[in-house]
C-alpha cells in the first residue's frame, strides 16, 4: 500500500551544508547552523558575524589561575569602558558579547562576586568589541574570551585537552596576566608557579624573535590590590619581591611587559557558604587600576603594528 | 533601639573618659575665671565670629591656662564650640562668649529632628519613595527611633584636622581607646610624624585644606570626635539626616533614597564618572544638600559611622565571627554603583583601616548642650538683655 505525501525540497539548505564555514579560533570546518566549533568548541556566531563584517578581529588572551579574578576584571573593564568612553571608547558587537559585562555586574551590584567560570568552552562568555581612543579614525575588533582558570591549568599541564586554549593562543597578539595579590601576600606559591608554567607555556607557542611573544606585549596584573597597598604602591617591586619566578620570565622571554596593580572591591569580609567553604565577599565597588593595564596594551599594540589592517593575522 | 544619648553608653572607660574631659576643661576655665577675678588682667574681647570655613590651622595650643578668655577664644578657632555649651561649662561662659559658641553650633551644624528611621534596604519595597510598614515589617530591615541631635553639615576637613594634630592630639592618651593606644604610634603620615597618613610632614597636601580629611581610621576619628567634644554618629542617625524621613499615615512612610530625592543624579555627588576621581572641597555640590542642609551625604568620601557593619542577613551561608568591622556610608568619590551610594546602604571596613576615600563626620546629642544661656556664674559678666536661643 503506497501513501502520498508531500516533502518540502529544501535544497538551498544542502546548498548551505555544501559550504563549510572555517572556525575563526582553530580554523577547522563547520557546517553553516553549528553552534559551536565541533573541534574547539568556540562559538560559530564570531565566524559568521566576521563574514558578514568583513573585518579581522586582534585577540587578546585574560590568563590566570582559577579564582584569580579574570571574569570579574574583564566584566568591569568592559563596563568601564562602555560607560565612560572619555578615555577609551568600547562598544560591544554582537549580543552575545554583553552577557559577560551583564552577569559580572548584576552580581558586583548586589555585593556579590559571580559565579565561577564552568570549565566547558561551550559555557564561556566571549566578548567581540569595538575599541579605540577619542578621535582615532578607524576602531579595531578585539575578541576576548573569558576562559576557565581551570581548563587553562589542565591544557597546560596535558596539552590538547582543551584546543580552544592553544588555538587561541596562538593567534593572541597580547595577553592580561592575573595574578592575585592577596594570595602571594599571604605567602602561598601557587599563584607564582602557575603563572609561570603559563607564560612558559605562552613563550613556546611562538620563539620567532620578530613575530613571536618577544614581539607581543603582556601586561601582568596583580588583582585584588585593594587587599595589599604595597602592591599597589609599586606592582613592579612587588612582583620582584613576591613573584620572582613570574618577574624573571617577563625581563627572559618577555621584553614588552609591565606590571599593573588591579582592584575592585573597597573592602571584603568572610563568609563560611553553605559548602563550610570561606569566600571573600565584596562590600563595596571602587574599581582601581582596571583601564590602565588595557590601556597600556592597546597602546603597545598599536606601537608594535599589531593594530595595522594590512599586517595579516598570527596563524598557526 | 534609642539612640542620640551620647558616645559611650555600654562602653564604661568611654564614660568615664569623656567625663574626666569635661571636668578637665571645667576645672581650666573655673581656675581661670578665679584667677581674673583677682584682677590679674584684664580680657581682650574679641569683636565679630571668626570666619567658619575653610578653618585654618590654628597650631599648638597657646593659650595660658589661667586666662580664660584667651582659653575659650582658643576653643572656638578650633572648633571646640561643642564643649564649651556643655552644661558644666557654658554656666562659666559670658553671655558673648555663649552666643559666639552657639552660633558656631549653628553655622557648623544641622540640627535634625527626633523621630524614627528605617534601617535595611528599601529597594524591593519601596513605591514612589513611599514604603509599606507592613511589607517593611516582612524585610530584613527595622525601625530606630532617634533622639534630636546635630549632624555636621560638612565632613570635616584637612585643615580642621590640623587643628587636632597640632595641639598634639595623638599625644594625649585621654582622647584614644586604650585598647589601642600602644598602635596611635604607628598613625602616622607619609613623614612619620602624627596625622592621617596621606599628609606629609604634618600637614596635608597643598590647596586641599578643605578636602575632607582621608587617610584616617576609626580610632582617629573617634580620638578627633572627643577633642571637639562631640561624637561619632550612629548609622540610623546617618540615615534620618540623609533620608529625611516623613510619616504620611500611621502605616505608611516617606524616605529617600538619596538626600536630594529617589532618583540617582550624578551632577549632584562625587561619586565614579561625575567627578575628577578624588576628593573635592567639603562645599561643592551643593546641589546634592539634604533637607535639613547638611552636604555630601552621598559621594565625595565614606564616612565612618559610631557602630559596627551589619553584615545582611543570608541564606547561603554564616559569616565569619571575627567580622568586626566599623560601619561606613554615603559612597565616595569611586563608588561605582548607584545602588551603593543610597542614603540606605551600609559598607564597612576594619577599624584601623587608613584609606584614601574614608573620612568623617560629626555628631552631638541635642541633650548634650546648653541651648540657652543659662546665667553666667562669673562676677564680671555682664547683664544679658535676652537669652540666645536656637531656633530650629
Amino acid at each position: 500500500m503506497t501513501r502520498e505525501a508531500i516533502v518540502p525540497l529544501q535544497s538551498y539548505r544542502l546548498a548551505r551544508y555544501a559550504v563549510p564555514v572555517p572556525c575563526y579560533i582553530c580554523e577547522e570546518e563547520n557546517t553553516f547552523d553549528a553552534e559551536f566549533c565541533t573541534h574547539c568548541a568556540a562559538p560559530m556566531a564570531l565566524a559568521h558575524q566576521l563574514l558578514v563584517q568583513k573585518v579581522q578581529p586582534r585577540l587578546i588572551a585574560v590568563l590566570g589561575a582559577s579564582a584569580v579574578g579574570k571574569t570579574v576584571y574583564l566584566g568591569m573593564l568592559i563596563d568601564m569602558l562602555s560607560r565612560q568612553p572619555g578615555r577609551m571608547q568600547l562598544l560591544a558587537r554582537g549580543a552575545f558579547s554583553i552577557t559577560l559585562q551583564q552577569t559580572t555586574m548584576a552580581a558586583l551590584a548586589h555585593c556579590a562576586f559571580p559565579q565561577k567560570t564552568p570549565n566547558e568552552p561551550e559555557r564561556w562568555n566571549w566578548v567581540h568589541c569595538q575599541v579605540g581612543r577619542p578621535g582615532e579614525k578607524t576602531a579595531v575588533d578585539l575578541i576576548v574570551p573569558d576562559m576557565a582558570g581551570d581548563a587553562l591549568l589542565q591544557e597546560v599541564d596535558h596539552p590538547h585537552t582543551y584546543p580552544v586554549i592553544s588555538s587561541y593562543l596562538r593567534k593572541c597578539v597580547g595577553a592580561l596576566v592575573l595574578v592575585d595579590a592577596l594570595r602571594l601576600k599571604e605567602g602561598h606559591r601557587d599563584q607564582d608557579y602557575f603563572t609561570m608554567k603559563l607564560m612558559s607555556c605562552l613563550a613556546e607557542l611562538d620563539e620567532d624573535p620578530k613575530t613571536g611573544w618577544a614581539r607581543r606585549p603582556v601586561a601582568v596584573i596583580f588583582t585584588k590590590s585593594d587587599q595589599c597597598e604595597e602592591c599597589q604602591a609599586d606592582p613592579a617591586a612587588y612582583a620582584r619581591t613576591h613573584a620572582a619566578g613570574v618577574w624573571q620570565q617577563c625581563h627572559k622571554r618577555f621584553p614588552v611587559h609591565r606590571f599593573f596593580a588591579a582592584g575592585v572591591a573597597g573592602a571584603c569580609a568572610l563568609r563560611t557558604t553553605r559548602h563550610e567553604s570561606r569566600a571573600f565577599i565584596p562590600l563595596r565597588i571602587e574599581p582601581y587600576g582596571i583601564v590602565e593595564p588595557f590601556e597600556w596594551l592597546y597602546d603597545q599594540l598599536k606601537a608594535l603594528g599589531w593594530l595595522n589592517r594590512k599586517r595579516a593575522l598570527v596563524t598557526s | 533601639m534609642n539612640v542620640g544619648l551620647g558616645f559611650g553608653l555600654g562602653q564604661p572607660w568611654l564614660v568615664l573618659g569623656g567625663a574626666l574631659g569635661l571636668g578637665y576643661v571645667g576645672l581650666r576655665l573655673r581656675d581661670a575665671r578665679k584667677l581674673r577675678t583677682l584682677g590679674e588682667k584684664e580680657p581682650a574681647r574679641l569683636e565679630g565670629p571668626p570666619p567658619r570655613r575653610p578653618r585654618r590651622a590654628v597650631g599648638p595650643a597657646t593659650a595660658d591656662p589661667a586666662d580664660m578668655d584667651a582659653l575659650v577664644e582658643e576653643m572656638l578657632a578650633q572648633g571646640r564650640y561643642a564643649l564649651l555649651l556643655r552644661p558644666q561649662i557654658a554656666a562659666t561662659l559670658s553671655q558673648e562668649q555663649f552666643r559666639r559658641a552657639l552660633a558656631a553650633l549653628e553655622e557648623d551644624m544641622a540640627l535634625v529632628p527626633d523621630g524614627d528611621v528605617f534601617l535595611g534596604p528599601i529597594d524591593e519595597v519601596a513605591e514612589d519613595g513611599r514604603l509599606d510598614e507592613t511589607a517593611l515589617a516582612e524585610g530584613p530591615g527595622r525601625i530606630v527611633q532617634v533622639q534630636r541631635f546635630f549632624l555636621d553639615r560638612y565632613p570635616v576637613t584637612n585643615a580642621q584636622y590640623e587643628a587636632f594634630v597640632a595641639a598634639g592630639g595623638y599625644e594625649q592618651p585621654a582622647l584614644w581607646d586604650p585598647s589601642i593606644l600602644p598602635a596611635v604610634l604607628d598613625f602616622v603620615d607619609q613623614t612619620g610624624r602624627p596625622g592621617p597618613r596621606y599628609w606629609r610632614d604634618g600637614t596635608f597636601p597643598p590647596g586641599r585644606e578643605d578636602h575632607p580629611v582621608v587617610g584616617v581610621n576609626w580610632y582617629e576619628a573617634s580620638a578627633y570626635a572627643r577633642w571637639v567634644g562631640k561624637r561619632l554618629p550612629s548609622d540610623a542617625e546617618w540615615v534620618k539626616a540623609a533620608s529625611w524621613p516623613v510619616r504620611l499615615s500611621p502605616t505608611m512612610r516617606l524616605q529617600r533614597r538619596y538626600p536630594w530625592g529617589d532618583t540617582m543624579d550624578r551632577t549632584k555627588a562625587n561619586v565614579w564618572g561625575s567627578g575628577p576621581g578624588d576628593t573635592v572641597p567639603v562645599q561643592q555640590f551643593a546641589a546634592g544638600v539634604s533637607v535639613g542642609g547638611v552636604y555630601q551625604m552621598t559621594g565625595n568620601v565614606w564616612e565612618w559611622m559610631r557602630g559596627n557593619y551589619l553584615p545582611p542577613d543570608g541564606s547561603d551561608g554564616q559569616w565569619a565571627a571575627e567580622i568586626g568591622l566599623k560601619s561606613l556610608r554615603g559612597g565616595a568619590f569611586d563608588t561605582y554603583f548607584d545602588n551603593q551610594a543610597t542614603c540606605q546602604f551600609q559598607s564597612g571596613d576594619a577599624a584601623v583601616a587608613r584609606k584614601p576615600n574614608i573620612g568623617f563626620r560629626l555628631a552631638l546629642g541635642a541633650c548634650d548642650v546648653v541651648l540657652a544661656w543659662p546665667g553666667s556664674e562669673r562676677p564680671d559678666a555682664p547683664a544679658a538683655p535676652g537669652n540666645p536661643e536656637v531656633q530650629p
